[in-house]
């Protein structure tokens, strides 16, 4: 070691020199036990507390351990874990947990302002940290319970990404075995399985967005970066939120990003407001529901969402050209999902009660014509066609009911 | 034998200051070896236990004292700085787990240690009152910590300006105390623990402000182009951090590239160690990994000149006051000849008369012995405390 005889060593020799300190004796260890190594309870094969930060990181954790983990992920239904925040209850469990599973890529924003153990953060994503993707126009805006947020620089949506998502349940599986090196051959078997899935749901995207000819597509946020890598997705993202009606400004954009971007059809994270479909449709963009699945799904787990989104995505491709409707999920996924077609269903139409609005009124609050359309919704698992009358009115969620 | 033991005791309480004094530099000469050996070696175990209890420390090349007392025992002098990417490059390394530190702020004279939750586990530190920091702003007390600032949970605690001439630099932050540790007898009783991230926002790497999109921040606002809005100073910066204001705290640039004093690598066993330390042997390194222990043990070693002129000087002196003590006794015997004769005119024997002068002598020499007894006692059960206490005056 390098003898250095500096002002520390002196401070340091007067001061041990003002205590006549001499040379060490006797000195003891401590007999400490090395920090971050098996715990008595991982000797003992305790069940792992986990805590994960997004619904993916939650079930690929849940498929490796089985039973041997007790995976927790806080976030409320209907909240983006993204940009939601923990309790002091919550944290307080995460401080407690055994491991804490991140997505990294800078999702959670909330993880920068709470104290969490270094230790015991898997960063799931930190193997293709290098293969981050930035979001081409980070904007900070305002929607939802969430508040103000930013998509930030980099984009978190890694798991859209089936492989990578495979590379993130390999994170987990390892940081399962450092902890519970007892059932390391139980996690590895499951992780085998877990990750044969995902093989199968990244072969069905594949076929799906094959299908499409690699015709140009929009997003209606800048969450699908590592979907359209992995695809070779032509995709151009806009700034439309699904439970909000998009500004002027807005359509104003999309309509100049379509004179170079012909994209005919564009992926959503859940069903627009009625108003919006229509306007887009009015566009000649059709909308495909594709669930990021960030967030606990209604039904299903996240294979069966990616699934689902792999058969609309589908059933868009099939969709002549010119016809580029709509397409409705429900509609879609009793059609896909059902291996017949369904029986002729009663078509039902209903009046929104906002079409009794005066139309002067309307039309001077919203700038267009205020009118009620009957609009077709294409079906095309099972041939059937449902028509309604469709209010234009922004606000309005009155949906035609099949 | 009961009336030479009466006479000899008469004498010595009658010519009660010169017996003092013999008692007195006669337990000095027993106690200043014993009484400082024993000091040195709580001192050396001290200084050693805490090295020891902290396996291996990386920080930036220069003195690895200086890095290793500031970890140790948080220095005021601080070492230089490595990136937070170190953090990261203990743990892809894979051999250890990592515990970054950042010491430089105080809070009236307490350190201000930012670090993260893995410390108290490291430390094994509990809490006495109140709960762990949870987020950014909290703050968590030591023992004395909490004692000398008259805080507790619930109550805040603001960061010192580092100096009152630089009114742009760092500025106080108001921390709201989550916890007191338990005592733990050493330097973290002293500290105010922080989250790594909070220390930052003291630094000024990360802070909170008022929106720039809201009406009452227009009047700092200097241009807005796109996504972009550019404001001057005037914005106002928050030096609290509460649950209302806490989203508006954010960092700029790259975290990796955030200041740190040390990171504490804690391998699970040597061989980890020893391969860990063998990839940060290289020439190129721009950072140092150090043993504490050795870094301690080399610093004991360099001073062990001193303990042996020290241990030598008490020797000679020890001897000097045995020669004069020695002298003080044969003078007053000289002294008291006359009244040693008047002691065999009246009938005492020779033997009587010398066990007289002997009693006195022996009894001298036990309650010198017996009082460097009782200093070396109180220097074993007071030293450690007295030994901190310098280090951290000192330190």
């Amino acid at each position: 070691m390098e003898r250095i005889i500096d002002r520390a060593a002196l401070r340091g020799i007067s001061l041990i020199g003002l205590l006549l300190l001499p040379a060490c004796g006797g000195c003891s260890n401590g007999g400490r036990a090395p920090h971050g190594g098996a715990s008595p309870d991982g000797a003992r094969g305790a069940v792992l507390r986990v805590e994960a930060v997004s619904y993916p990181l939650r079930f690929l954790a849940e498929r490796i351990g089985g039973e041997r983990v007790e995976v927790s992920f806080r976030a409320p239904a209907g909240a983006d874990p993204a940009f939601w925040s923990p309790d002091a209850g919550a944290i307080a469990a995460m401080q407690a947990a055994d491991l804490v599973l991140l997505n990294g890529a800078g999702y959670g924003r909330w993880i920068d302002r709470t104290s969490l153990p270094l230790s015991r953060l898997v960063d799931t994503s930190r193997g293709f940290r290098d293969r981050y993707l930035t979001v081409d126009r980070a904007v900070t805006h305002s929607h939802g319970p969430e508040g103000e947020h930013s998509h930030g620089e980099i984009a978190f949506t890694t798991w859209l990404d089936p492989i990578q998502a495979i590379e993130q349940a390999a994170a987990i599986r390892d940081a399962f075995k450092a902890a519970r090196p007892v059932f390391a051959a139980e996690f590895e078997r499951r992780f085998t399985g877990l990750e044969s899935d995902l093989r199968d749901v990244d072969r069905i995207l594949e076929e799906a967005f094959g299908r499409l000819d690699g015709a140009p597509l929009l997003a209606s946020h800048p969450v699908y970066q590592y979907l359209a890598r992995r695809y070779r997705l032509e995709l151009t993202s806009v700034h439309f939120e699904p439970d909000e009606p998009p500004t002027e400004q807005g359509w104003r954009e999309l309509e100049g990003l379509r004179t170079a971007h012909r994209a005919r059809w564009m992926l959503w994270e859940k069903e627009p407001l009625a108003a919006t479909a229509y306007r887009l449709e009015a566009l000649g963009i059709g909308i495909i529901v594709f669930d990021p699945c960030a967030g606990t799904p209604a039904s299903g787990d996240f294979l069966t969402v990616l699934h689902d989104n792999a058969q609309r995505v589908a059933a868009a491709a099939r969709l002549p050209v010119g016809r580029a409707g709509t397409v409705n999920p429900p509609s879609l996924i009793r059609g896909i999902h059902t291996s017949r077609p369904p029986a002729p269903q009663a078509v039902r139409t209903e009046s929104c009660r906002c079409a009794r609005m005066p139309p002067a009124l309307i039309s001077r609050m919203f700038a267009r014509p205020a009118r009620t359309e009957e609009v077709e919704w294409p079906c095309p698992g099972s041939h059937v066609s449902v028509s309604a009358l469709f209010c234009c009115w922004p606000a309005c969620r009155r949906r035609p009911t099949i | 034998m009961r009336g030479i033991l009466y006479l000899a005791w008469r004498y010595l309480a009658y010519h009660r200051l010169k017996s003092a004094i013999l008692i007195g530099s006669i337990a000095l000469i027993l106690y200043l070896p014993i009484g400082l050996r024993v000091l040195v070696d709580q001192g050396s175990a001290q200084l050693s236990a805490r090295a020891r209890a902290t396996p291996l420390i990386v920080g930036a090349q220069g003195s690895a004292l200086e890095l290793a007392l500031n970890t140790l025992y948080f220095s005021a002098e601080r070492p230089g700085r490595v990136n937070y990417a170190e953090v990261g490059r203990v743990m892809d390394i894979g051999l250890a787990t990592a515990i970054p530190l950042y010491v430089r702020f105080r809070v009236r004279g307490q350190p201000i240690v930012g670090t993260t939750l893995d410390y108290f586990e490291f430390r094994r530190l509990r809490l006495a009152a109140g709960q762990q920091m949870a987020t950014l702003g909290d703050c968590v007390l030591g023992a004395r910590a909490a004692v000398a600032l008259e805080a507790g949970p619930g109550d805040a605690v603001v960061s010192s300006p580092e100096s009152v001439f630089d009114l742009a630099g760092v500025y106080p932050l108001k921390m709201k105390v989550a916890g007191v540790l338990a005592f733990a007898d050493g330097p973290d009783d002293d500290a105010v623990f922080v989250d790594l991230k909070t220390a930052w926002i003291i630094e000024g790497l990360g802070h909170g402000h008022q929106d720039l999109e809201r009406p009452e921040a227009a009047g700092a606002v200097l241009s807005r182009r796109g996504d972009s809005i550019v404001a001057n100073a005037s914005v106002m910066q928050y030096n609290e951090i509460s649950a209302d204001n806490i989203d508006s705290f954010h960092f700029h640039g790259d975290l990796t590239e955030n200041p740190l004093t040390a990171v504490i690598a804690v391998p699970p066993d040597q061989k980890s160690s020893a391969l860990l330390q063998g990839r940060y042997r290289s020439e190129a390194e721009r950072v140092q990994m150090i043993a504490p222990s050795a870094v301690i043990d080399e610093l004991l070693a360099t001073i062990v000149t001193v303990r042996s002129f020290v241990t030598a000087g008490a020797v000679i002196l020890g001897l000097a006051t045995l020669a004069t003590t020695a002298l003080v006794f044969l003078l007053s015997l000289r002294l008291r000849r006359r009244e040693r004769l008047t002691l065999f005119k009246i009938g005492g024997s020779r033997g009587g008369v010398t066990g007289i002068m002997a009693s006195e002598i022996i009894a001298v020499l036990i309650c010198g012995g017996l009082l460097a007894a009782a200093m070396t006692l109180l220097t074993d059960h007071f030293g450690s405390q007295a030994i901190r206490a310098a280090i951290r005056h000192w330190g």
